[in-house]
């Protein structure tokens, strides 16, 4: 009988295709992140922990990202209806990055990176009035992966690198609580909860390999391990009064207000892998293509429960998840304009992970475009600066009637981009 | 140029041509069935419910404006029920009136376009001109709901009836052949000359409706057979002795429960069971689901039969009583009371239940017919209601001792 309808879904904000980052450095965001077959910075650590094999001094690499997001939702019947727009909160992500590379013999060489592979959230503009309100108004997460690892120069064209990630993350999600009242005839929102997990740390690993058979050709190939983190975290629910002493009484004896209640809840980071192929035509210019396939089939639910209320335990069927395998396209290019002074450029298409069943308020995931531009400068002997910028395109996205929360419509969503990083080589 | 041009106005012709065909045909809409396409809800028919019928709700989003129903003024036929609240804070559902609604548009000249009968089996609908009830007020004494239903030359026709072939077994308890449950046979040779007269003696696109399982509502899933005791559940006594999980206690045995039956003596009851027809035992419940799968199989085969799409709203209810569904992260279930979807005679949908239908029928007809129609926008069935709650708590008092209580259990 004390079954209250809960659609909530702790976290799985960080799941998207759009919360998964990838801009862990600005030389090579500028150039579309495709960078795993060239991989000749410190954030090779991420891209292609192969690639500081062939560094060859101890480097340091420091700087960060900043996502703006921004975007829209347009309302179909039957819910939330033609005519409803949403905006999304304006936000802004910094997102850093920390890499060190050290030769610790002539083939060996240790690496060190700190980095935020997930680190975004959505959140809706007036949460009161927000048609989807009752899936989530504001969900975020905070990602922080520590990555050592080891590469080794088999020759010189041949390099192969193995490293940990070990993660902390968390996350938060907030939603209003609905209740169908019997003396009005209509839906109330009767009160809010607020999810915040503890931090989580999970481990996983990166694997990377560069083949250089020629001074003209570069092959990359990396792979990042999935990560399951089972979290536990406290809820809070509050009421919302409706003015109805009889009705608010039977909402308080549905819901555990004013305390901590436990929540556990647990997800999987999808792994992918990157094949990648760069060309160097000339020494001035390189050029490659990255195919990156990331296993986001292999994110199938997101439990989540109550110990201590397992009436509050949403129903099997709506912790499902559907995403399928998804593919990004990358192309980049640099081009020495002049010494010490380079120009870049990137081109991104990134195919969506989510089926419509699964496009929601609390992720908006879309296939998107990508667009980036960047310059890199020495400014000393030691030290150089790298600047970027990258458009993001969303591509309007339609739940084609079938998002499980029944919340129709069709979202649009793009973001800006800007990276600083500061290299210095000893 | 001009070429061009001439080709596209036909071609924006053609295409408003094919998107709106449906408008056409809902200009000519007539509903057949019971209380469930009449549009009952909180234990009567009443115009603000009426409006929301789940033909009405098709027709508005078609753009029909004279769709025609038998209106009841309020507090409806009979008086609808609300919920109310005794000086002791004790929640109680009753009648809002002892008075009753009268028809307010008895003198339509025509036949109404929701012809749907609260009550009307597939033998009435064959063969029930006159009851002394709503046949007379939506009829009108011009023939059977079959007969107008041809009589009208509809364009679109929904058909939804069976449901009091098996209803009234649930709502008394009892389980008798050919009084409370129509036999098999009988329904067979009932549903086949509907479909077949409406498929022969009209040009009309049909959509037949099957039948939702009346055992699974919460007139039947409220009253737990239990008591729960510090966990330990005690069984409230049926006419056979202590009830068991299997068994289903019926919302009206809420007058005897207050009382003291069917509680053991030792939990403050007197000790003596339940009457009969307020409990539906494993039994009955068994041949009741039988019953309703046997009729939904020859429904279906008669759709197949006359090639007529088929609304499986079984599947839908079902959907309701188990997993509920998703509208904009509102789990609506057939939970009694607060689960949204029945109202509050626990057999009848409400307003959100009656949308949801539609948009079902809206769904069948685009797939089979090829059209475009429009869903129907829940959000405004969501957050408001066409009934404006009373109230008042001088009315409340007014009725309370003609009532029945039903006190909200945890």
């Amino acid at each position: 009988m004390k079954k209250i309808t809960l659609a909530l879904l702790l976290a799985g904000a960080l799941m998207a295709s759009g919360f998964n980052i990838s801009e862990h450095g600005t030389r090579a965001t500028a150039m579309g992140s495709a960078f795993t077959a060239r991989a000749a910075d410190p954030s090779a650590i991420f891209y292609n922990p192969a690639g500081i094999a062939f560094l060859g001094k101890t480097w340091i690499y420091l700087g960060g990202t900043l996502i703006a997001p921004s975007g829209y939702f347009e309302g179909e019947n039957p819910f939330p209806g033609k005519g409803v727009k949403e905006d999304l909160e304006s936000q802004y992500f910094p997102v850093p990055n920390f890499y060190l590379v050290k030769p610790l013999s002539e083939k060996m060489v240790f690496g060190l990176g700190l980095y935020s592979p997930f680190g975004l959230g959505t959140k809706w503009k007036n949460p009161e009035n927000f048609t989807g309100r009752y899936i989530s108004t504001d969900s975020s997460t905070k990602m922080i992966t520590l990555n050592p690892v080891l590469a080794y120069r088999l020759s010189n064209k041949l390099a192969v690198a193995a490293g940990a990630q070990i993660s902390f993350s968390k996350v938060h999600v907030e939603q209003y609580i609905p209740l169908y009242d019997p003396f009005t005839f209509r839906v109330e929102d009767v009160g809010t909860v607020s999810l915040d997990s503890n931090w989580k740390t999970t481990l996983g690993f990166n694997l990377g390999l560069i083949f250089r058979p020629s001074s003209k050709l570069s092959v990359g190939l990396t792979y990042r391990h999935k990560q399951q983190a089972d979290y536990t975290g406290k809820a809070n629910f509050s009421q919302l009064p409706t003015g109805n002493m009889v009705f608010d009484a039977l909402v308080r004896s549905y819901l555990p207000f004013d305390q901590d209640v436990s929540v556990n809840a647990s997800l999987t980071y999808p792994s992918s892998a990157v094949f990648a192929v760069a060309l160097y035509p000339s020494e001035r210019l390189s050029l490659e293509v990255d195919l990156e396939y990331t296993f986001w089939s292999q994110y199938k639910s997101m439990p989540i429960s109550f110990p201590d209320h397992e009436e509050l335990n949403p129903p099997e069927e709506t912790t499902k998840e559907y995403y399928h395998d998804n593919i990004t396209v990358r192309f980049g290019l640099e081009y020495l304009l002049k010494e010490g002074f380079y120009l870049r450029a990137g081109y991104v298409y990134d195919q969506e992970a989510a089926d419509p069943q699964s496009v929601t308020p609390l992720l908006p995931d879309t296939s998107r475009h990508l667009i980036s531009a960047g310059i890199g400068k020495a400014l000393n002997e030691n030290m150089y600066l790298d600047l970027s910028a990258i458009y993001l395109i969303g591509m309007p996205r339609s739940t084609e009637g079938k998002c499980k929360y029944g919340y129709e419509g069709t979202y649009h969503i793009n973001a800006l981009l800007l990276g600083v990083n500061l290299g210095y080589k000893f | 140029m001009r070429k061009i041009l001439a080709l596209l106005v036909l071609g924006l012709f053609v295409g408003f041509g094919l998107s709106q065909e449906y408008k056409e045909y809902f200009q000519g809409y007539y509903a057949l069935g019971d209380s469930l396409t009449a549009g009952y809800q909180d234990g009567g028919l009443v115009d603000y419910y009426q409006k929301v019928s789940f033909p009405a709700l098709l027709a508005k989003n078609a753009g029909v404006e004279n769709f025609a129903l038998p209106l009841i003024s309020p507090p409806g036929i009979p008086p609808v029920l609300q919920l109310f609240v005794s000086p002791k804070g004790q929640v109680y559902v009753a009648p809002i009136s002892s008075t009753y609604g009268v028809p307010e548009n008895l003198y339509y000249r025509g036949i109404y376009n929701n012809l749907g009968v609260p009550g009307a089996s597939s033998y009435d609908m064959l063969g029930t001109v006159s009851d002394g009830g709503f046949h007379n007020i939506i009829l009108r004494g011009m023939g059977t709901q079959l007969q107008l239903g041809i009589a009208a030359h509809p364009k679109l026709i929904t058909l939804w009836i069976g449901n009091n072939d098996v209803l009234g077994a649930v709502l008394h308890g009892k389980v008798i052949e050919g009084a409370t449950i129509t036999p098999v046979k009988e329904f067979q040779n009932n549903l086949t000359t509907i479909i077949g007269a409406l498929v022969n003696y009209t040009n009309a696109k049909i959509v037949v409706i099957n039948l939702p399982r009346a055992d699974l509502i919460p007139f039947t899933t409220y009253i737990k057979p239990y008591i729960e005791v510090q966990g330990q559940k005690v069984y409230l006594i049926g006419p056979k002795g202590p009830l068991t999980d299997e068994d289903r206690v019926l919302l009206t045995a809420q007058e005897y429960l207050s009382q003291g039956y069917g509680i053991p003596t030792q939990l403050g009851g007197n000790g003596q069971p339940l009457p009969d027809g307020v409990i539906l035992d494993a039994h009955e419940r068994a041949v009741i689901e039988a019953r309703i799968n046997k009729f939904n199989s020859i429904i279906s085969s008669l759709a197949s039969q006359f090639n007529l799409p088929l609304l499986d709203i079984n599947k839908l209810m079902q959907k309701a009583s188990t997993e509920g569904i998703m509208v904009g992260g509102v789990r609506l279930t057939s939970r009694y009371l607060t689960g949204g979807i029945f109202s509050l005679d626990g057999v009848h949908p409400s307003t959100l239940g009656y949308a949801l239908i539609a948009n079902e029928v809206i769904k069948v007809m685009n797939e089979n017919f090829n059209w475009d129609v429009p869903l129907i926008d829940i959000s405004q069935y969501l957050w408001s209601s066409p009934r404006t709650p009373s109230g008042s708590r001088a009315a409340s008092l007014a009725v309370k001792n003609m009532v029945r209580a039903l006190t909200v259990k945890k």
